[in-house]
């Protein structure tokens, strides 16, 4: 059974629920994979910004220095 | 008959006699039966008494006619709005102004002063208002007319240089359409395009997969028209729908936004869209995640239908309303 979807004429208040037509739903399966991709994306470049900022940190420790030492020393 | 002065030693005779002295005097008879009888011819000014009657009548040249004239007035007595009067002498009766009430039929002129009358014509009559709620414009210099209630949610207004009740100019907003929100997606069509604005709410919205946040087409057009950011002097991508609202919390409480499109009926440019909204967030169930979005809509077409659409799953809650703002 495809999704479902609503249609409310906001002329005449009638309210048709029906399935996806074949068009529809191919546009509705590329539409969730696009999301999904974008989302996988999102998460991907957020976690390689956590890891740059942990890797940062740890060269920080290594010169023996700390964020709050970068902070006070941009100012 | 006359008078006449009798000398000393005059002759007197009969005629004298009767012209001077008998047809003068006061002769009494027993009735004026007796009278008719002793004066077959009597002259004008005899003097009778008749004692059946108590009267005296004087022959007037006709007939013998009574002379005393004793009245039947016994006394005056103050009526109504008067004061004074009595049951001899002289009587004077005196208008008591304090008692005295005219009725209105009765008035067919008047005699007051200026001022005394411009008071009265100051005064506006009750019978000018008949109805609850009537009130009272001028329809002329120096008069008067009700004016008629209007209906709700009118307001005091100038129609063709008069006062009367009317729409309230601009600041109207009419609900167009409102729903719930379920399966793959929600359209609102065949929108009327009488409108300046378009105002859309959202609440309590939620899709199947959680904290993901909704999406907004219009006219049925999937393609990649649309670009939105929530940060400013962006250049956005084009994508196939423009995000709506802020990811949503494991339930649907409290989530809340609108979106506006103006002139959205217009075809002369590309439609604006401005968001705002809010939704609890996942973990911290006192805060919320705040949105505020701008938009654009590539193409000049007027917008006729909007559609919602899950950014994931499907909508499990939420409803929707559209306004028409003018």
């Amino acid at each position: 059974m495809k999704p479902k979807i609503t249609i409310h004429n906001s002329q005449s208040g009638k309210i048709v629920e029906r399935e996806m037509t074949d068009l529809e739903f191919t546009e509705h399966e590329n539409r969730q994979e696009k999301i999904q991709t974008e989302r996988l994306a999102k998460q991907q470049e957020a976690t390689q910004i956590k890891e740059a900022r942990s890797a940062a940190e740890g060269k920080l420790l290594e010169l023996g220095l700390t964020v709050e030492d970068l902070k006070a020393l941009l100012g | 008959m006359a008078y006449k002065t009798f000398a000393n030693g005059f002759p007197l005779p009969a005629s004298d006699l009767n012209n001077f002295l008998m047809n003068q005097s006061v002769i009494v008879f027993a009735d004026s039966a007796a009278r008719t009888t002793a004066i077959p011819s009597p002259v004008t000014g005899m003097l009778t008494y008749l004692e059946d009657t108590n009267a005296y009548e004087s022959w007037d040249g006709s007939a013998f006619v009574n002379i005393t004239n004793p009245g039947d007035i016994t006394a005056v007595t103050a009526g109504t709005a008067l004061s004074g009067g009595g049951s001899s002498g002289d009587v004077t009766l005196n208008v008591d102004l304090s008692a005295v009430t005219i009725p209105a039929s009765q008035i067919s002129d008047l005699t007051a002063t200026a001022a005394e009358l411009n008071q009265v014509d100051a005064k506006i009559p009750k019978s000018t208002v008949t109805t609850a709620q009537d009130l009272i414009v001028a329809d002329g210099a120096s008069s008067v007319t009700r004016l008629g209630v209007g209906t709700d949610d009118q307001v005091l207004s100038v129609v063709a240089g008069s006062v009367a009740w009317a729409d309230a100019g601009g600041g109207s907003m009419s609900l167009l359409a409102s729903g719930t929100l379920s399966g793959s997606s929600v359209t609102i069509s065949s929108i009327s395009q009488d409108y300046k604005t378009l105002l859309v709410w959202i609440d309590n919205y939620k899709t199947t997969t959680d904290e993901r946040e909704l999406e907004i087409r219009f006219n049925g057009d999937s393609s990649s028209n649309y670009g939105w950011t929530d940060e400013n002097a962006v250049l956005p991508t084009l994508s196939s729908e423009i995000r709506f609202g802020a990811e949503t919390a494991n339930d649907e409480l409290y989530s809340f936004g609108k979106f506006t499109l103006s002139d959205y009926s217009s075809s002369n440019h590309w439609k604006l869209y401005e968001e705002v909204s809010i939704s609890r967030h996942a973990s911290q169930a006192t805060r919320a995640n705040f949105r505020r979005r701008g938009g654009f809509y590539n193409q000049t077409t007027a917008i006729s239908s909007i559609t919602i659409l899950p950014r994931g799953g499907t909508l499990s809650s939420g409803n929707y309303e559209i306004y028409g703002v003018n």
